[in-house]
């Protein structure tokens, strides 16, 4: 067959990483000749060994049957690559690799922060006794004492009532603490506060009457 | 200074006997204000040695301690005779607030507590 002059032939050489090379044959009208010399193109190469597909591509504008032919396979075993030497070309990624199924992801739970020892925490739980044992010897020292408290058996049973409500609410803050969620103890917190509004209503109201009565009298 | 150092034993001696003075409902309350900032410079000083992890279980003991210093001082103002201010506000009343305003306080800091 003839070749025309402006005629395109290419040496394609693809390695298994699918990194490519070309080279253009040149040639005459009778002959196209291309001499690979691969120990002064190991830098091109990018210094890849290993498997590498000949193809041989024929083609031109005047041409009806241009060619891609496989030629076959070439074992290239190169030098290593010094330091310097220049990395091949990262691959186009398939587009479509990100809608496939990826790697999996192994889930890792916070680091829990550091916590004091134990000890320590039980000899701060100790001092902070310290000061409400200090109110109660104060209280002492200062000659409190419970003559107010109501002698009459209604009103004392409203008095009692009242300091009852207050221990109540303040059980039911502790549960709240240990164990109860918000809402329950809303609820809970309701009836105990409406219970508490009567019976204090009454108590401190008995406790206001006797103290303007002694005032007066 | 042996004149300096006179004064302010002087001056502190003074304090002493005019703070006897005062009556005993309202010694209480100084009392239980100084409890509560005390207790409230212990969760500081233990946040200072082990370092405030969770913090809002300190904000929360703290700004326990000092609300409730705070309401006892409210009640303090309202309950002392001295005061022109609250003349006629009858100091049962002035204590129902306080146990009201502690009881929805506590609920708060226990809320926070976490």
């Amino acid at each position: 067959a003839h070749l025309n002059l402006t005629s395109q032939v290419f040496l394609k050489l693809k390695h298994e990483s699918k990194v490519e090379h070309l080279f253009v044959v040149p040639g005459s009208a009778r002959q196209f000749k291309i001499v690979l010399d691969f120990l002064g193109l190991v830098e091109k190469f990018y210094y890849l060994s290993g498997t590498y597909d000949l193809e041989l591509s024929v083609g031109d504008a005047s041409m009806e049957n241009s060619f891609l032919r496989a030629l076959g396979q070439l074992e290239l075993d190169l030098p290593e690559a010094p330091e310097k030497a220049p990395r091949p070309p990262a691959q186009a990624v398939d587009p479509l690799a990100k809608f496939r199924p990826q790697k999996e992801i192994e889930h890792i739970f916070r680091v829990p922060e550091k916590r004091p020892l134990q000890e320590v925490s039980l000899a701060f739980t100790g001092l902070t006794l310290l000061p409400f044992i200090g109110f109660l010897i104060g209280l002492m020292r200062l000659g409190v004492n419970l003559k107010n408290f109501p002698s009459l058996p209604g009103p004392a049973a409203f008095a009692s009532l009242f300091h009852a409500g207050i221990a109540a609410v303040l059980l039911l803050y502790v549960l709240f603490w240990v164990k109860l969620d918000l809402f329950t103890t809303l609820k809970y917190l309701s009836f105990l506060g409406v219970f508490l509004v009567f019976v204090g209503h009454r108590t401190l109201s008995h406790l206001s009457n006797t103290t303007a009565k002694q005032k007066t009298a | 200074m042996p004149k300096d150092a006179g004064d302010a034993k002087l001056l502190f001696q003074s304090l002493n006997k005019a703070y006897a003075a005062t009556p005993t409902n309202l010694k209480i309350i100084d009392l239980y204000v100084v409890f509560a900032m005390a207790t409230a410079l212990v969760q500081v000083a233990y946040m200072g040695v082990v370092g405030s992890f969770p913090f809002n279980s300190f904000l929360s003991s703290v700004l326990s301690c000092i609300g409730s210093a705070v309401l006892a001082v409210c009640l303090r103002i309202q309950v002392n005779k001295d005061n022109k201010e609250f003349k006629d506000l009858p100091p049962e009343r002035a204590f129902a607030d306080f146990v009201l305003c502690n009881l929805v306080l506590h609920l708060v800091i226990m809320n926070f507590l976490g």
